[in-house]
Order: structure tokens, then sequence, then C-alpha cells
């Protein structure tokens, strides 16, 4: 195995007083593609903000070695870990331009420019709308657009929190394909948390799943399959 | 038709006074979604520290300068240190809090200067009774063209800050989204306690200019024009910079028409009350004002 990239150990988090999460582990290993599956509700979220630190959080969490538990999230991005929020977050009074350049906020080299016509390529569709404004894109261009906007900051470490959710089945895949090529070809590491999670199975090597706030199974994304508890309650059939 | 002109040159030097104050309640509104009330007693008491420099010596401009610099820093103070913590609280608290600060200022002003009359302030333009260009009859007096060509340029450098800019994007960017502005690596904090740094610094000029327009410093001073302000604000869309200086000018216009031409009916001692009408037809027809954005976003 690799060496880590994340190391995440006993994190505890929530909001006020109700704490959601008690006490997570969890790896990704540089160049994985780690998924964790979970129902409404089992703390996805919460884990994915307490890693970019987002939200308060208890606990250990390292990237690349280097201890990032109480760093401000500014910060973690700087460090090389970059998040697609739940909702897609896009800067919707900005052009699509825009929140590329945006993206892009914490480097300070001359191939902005550049990384931004290679996204262009990637997602086609956000090139004829670079000029528009965000808030005024479709839905899963919008996801398109988080996606791109968080790889800007060229990350070591792509958090996506269920960047699926209300996209039609085509565009899921396209983007699930997108990713997953991201991988293969360029060791880009994924931390991915879905509840619809076929798809997201196929690009996986490993797979955690969580529920009300703990662990309760991980393994290689092909033991996790086999297993028919897991099967029939998250991946439906 | 020269009677027109007159009111109109008139107007304009009174309304980019109305839009200097007004880009800095925007800016501060697009920033943290806050109205900062004490936006015009920062503008007075950055005019004070402008009369004071100059009667120390410095030349007016010069004296102005130091002033505009002075608010900047003073203001990011006021943002981080009284505004933020108090805004993690409750955000009704900030709007006390820049009350109080409102208050607080319009008393300090005579205690810290030892000042009970208005002092006499220099005219930053050339402000000889022949001092001016003449316009079909017309009289535009060069220093109300000097203050219309302050906010020009102002409004310049703004627009090149917020559009052209890394530091301009990220606050456009706080604006737009503050809960994923930290995801892209920019520092909100440092976003807004600039933001309060840039109001105040507008707000400084608008004050000098104030000053130069009267010939002196006095703690009522902005009291009217600010409640003009935030109605040249409404007007043109609370989160348009574009907007604020289209609402100044179009409403010191158009108050001095108002009451140059009904001077029997609401003539100078009624004038603020046509900023009040202002604000409660816009709010009523149309609430995010003529540049403001209406919210659009699919799902």
């Amino acid at each position: 195995m690799s060496e880590l990239l994340l190391e995440v150990g006993g994190l505890h988090a929530g909001y006020g007083p109700v704490e959601v999460l008690h006490g997570i582990d969890l790896t990704v290993a540089t160049g994985e593609v780690v998924v964790v599956l979970g129902a409404n509700g089992a703390g996805k979220t919460t884990m994915m903000r307490a890693v970019s630190g987002t939200i308060a959080r208890r606990g250990s969490v390292r990237l690349a070695g280097d201890d990032i538990g109480r760093t401000s999230p500014d910060a973690i991005v700087r460090a090389g870990l970059a998040q697609v929020p739940q909702g897609r977050g896009t800067f919707v009074d900005l052009s699509v331009d825009d929140n590329l350049r945006a993206g892009a906020y914490t480097r300070k080299d001359d191939y902005v420019g550049a990384d931004i016509a290679r996204w262009f390529e990637v997602f086609p569709r956000l090139a004829q709308r670079r000029t528009q404004k965000a808030g005024s894109l479709s839905g899963g261009e919008q996801q398109m657009l988080a996606v791109a906007r968080a790889l800007m900051s060229r990350p070591t470490l792509l958090l996506c929190d269920e960047p699926s959710l209300g996209l039609a089945p085509l565009i899921v895949q396209e983007l699930f394909g997108i990713l997953g090529r991201l991988n293969s070809e360029e060791g880009l590491s994924v931390l991915l948390v879905e509840q619809n999670a076929n798809l997201a199975m196929d690009i996986a090597d490993r797979a955690y799943l969580l529920e009300t706030g703990t662990i309760v199974a991980s393994g290689d994304a092909e033991t996790i399959r086999n297993d028919d508890a897991i099967r029939k309650a998250y991946l439906g059939y | 038709m020269e009677r027109f002109l007159q009111y109109f040159f008139d107007g304009l030097s009174q309304g980019s006074i109305y839009a200097l104050l007004a880009l800095g309640l925007v800016i501060i509104y697009r920033g943290s979604g806050y109205l900062n009330f004490a936006q015009g007693e920062m503008a007075m008491i950055s005019a004070f520290m402008a009369w004071w420099f100059a009667d120390m010596g410095l030349s007016p401009w010069l004296a102005v300068g130091v002033a505009v610099v002075v608010a900047f820093v003073v203001a990011m103070g006021v943002e981080r240190f009284i505004i933020r913590p108090i805004g993690h609280r409750s955000p009704f608290a900030v709007v006390v809090a820049s009350i109080g600060l409102f208050l607080g200022l319009n008393a300090l002003a005579p205690f810290a200067w030892k000042v009970t009359i208005p002092e006499a302030f220099e005219s930053l333009f050339p402000n000889e009774p022949t001092d001016f260009v003449s316009v079909g009859g017309a009289e535009w007096r060069e220093q109300n063209i000097g203050v219309l060509v302050v906010l020009a340029v102002t409004a310049g450098v703004l627009y090149l800050v917020f559009q052209r800019t890394r530091f301009g994007l990220a606050m456009r960017a706080v604006a737009s989204n503050p809960e994923s502005s930290p995801l892209v690596g920019i520092r909100t904090g440092q976003v807004l306690a600039v933001s309060w740094g840039m109001a105040a610094a507008v707000g400084a000029l608008g004050g000098a200019m104030v000053a130069s327009l009267r010939g002196n410093v006095d703690a009522s001073m902005m009291l009217t024009i600010f409640f003009a302000a935030t109605a040249a604000a409404t007007l043109g869309g609370y989160d348009s910079l574009l907007g604020a200086v289209f609402g100044g000018i179009v409403l010191g216009v158009f108050e001095n028409m108002v009451a140059g031409y009904q001077p029997d009916v609401v003539g100078q001692e009624l004038k603020g009350v046509v900023s009040l009408l202002v604000i409660l037809v816009v709010l009523l027809v149309k609430p995010s004002g003529l540049f403001g954005s209406q919210r659009v976003e699919r799902v």
C-alpha cells in the first residue's frame, strides 16, 4: 500500500451541543478513490466538514503527515485539500470564469489561465457558459463548476460531498466518469461521500460504511459490494 | 434653462457626496450584510482629522490623504475587534453596535478637539468668487466640478479593484457566498476587515468634500447627508457599487431641483424629506433597487 495521504483518527464533530460523529477512523492513500456510504443523517456531510475544517471538531486529522486538526479551512485549502461542498456552493453572482479564478485564489503561479482552458476541455458545457453567472447554470452544470473550481487549487486530495444529489442519471455518470479518469490518469486522490452508491463504487478502491456517526464496516470495494447486507441496504440490488 | 443648469450643477456635487457615502455603505453591506449606521459619523471624524492635520501645518490635500489612511486602518480595527466578535453572537447586535458607534463618534468629535463651534476648513479646490466655468449662463463652480471628479476617480479605482484584482475577486466571492469562500482558500475575516477599511476611506473622502463645500467642520455635518446616502443606496440597490453612484447623483440632482423649483413648498428646510420619500417609494415598488441583484438561481 502506498503512503497515506489522509489519516483521520478518533474524529468527533457536531453542531452546538449535538454530537454527530462519535470518533471516526479513516484513511485515504495517495492515488486512491475512497467512498463513504451512508444513509441520510448518518453524518456524511458532517464528516466532510470536519475534515475540511469548516466546523468545530475533535480528534486527529493529518494530511500528508501534517496535522491539520486545528487548521483553519482556508489554510487547509493551501495545504492541498479541496472540497466540493454539498449543494455545490458556487459563487452564484460571479461568472463561470470568475468562479474558476476564485478556485485558484491560493495560487500565485502563471498557469491559472492554462488550467481554466484545460477544465473547459474536460467540461465543455462550462466553456459555452464562461461569461454567464453561475446562478443561471443548470444543477448539473453547477456541479461540474463546483468540481472544476475545486480542481483549480491543484489539490492533492479532492473531497466530494454527494455530487450526484439532484442530478439526472446521465450527468451523474458523466461526472463519475471524469472523476475516475482524473484518478487513473493523473493519480488524483478522492474521498467521496455518496448515498447513491452504485456509480461511486465503480470507481472506488475502498469503501467505508457510516451509520449514525460511527464507521460500522470497511474494506476494499469488491468486498463491500459482495456483502449481502450492505448490498441490499445501500446498493439496492 | 439657466436656472435648470444651475440646479443641475449644484445637485451634481451634492449627489457626488451622497454617492461617496453610499459607496461606503454598499461596500460593507456586500461583504457582511450589515447596514453601518456609523458610516456618516466615521466620515465626520475623518473630516475633523483632516482639519486637525491641516491645522498642524500639513497642506490641505496631504491632510486629507493622511486622514483617509488613518480611517482605513482604524476601521479595519473596528471590524476586527468590535463588529466581528459581536456578529458571532447576533447579527442584530451589530446593528445596535453601529448605532452606538454613531452616537459615540458624534459625541467624541467636540470632546476630542475641544470645539463647540464649527471650525473653518480651507477649501480643497479653487474657490474664489470668479472660479467657475460658465455653461449656458449658469455658473459651474470649480469646487463643484472638483467634487464630481473626486467621485469619478474613486468610483473608477473601486471598479478596478473589484473587477481586476485578486483581492477584488475575493471580495466579490465573499459577497456572493461567504460559506464557500474559505473552501477556495479565501480568508473571509481579512476580506471583511479590508471592506470596512475601504468603506471608511471612501467615507473619509466624502467627509473631506463636505467640509470643503461648507468651509468648516462640525459634529452635525454628516447627519442629513448620511440619511440621504442610505436613500441613495436604497435607490441604487444595496449590493451595487454602480447603483450607489447612480442613486447618489440622481438623488442629489432631484433634491436640488425640487427645492429650487418649489422653494415655498419644499425649499431648503424640507429637502431632506425627499430622501425619506425615495426610500419609501423604492421599498414599495422595487425593494432590490435599480441595480441591486434579485438573486436568480436555478437548482
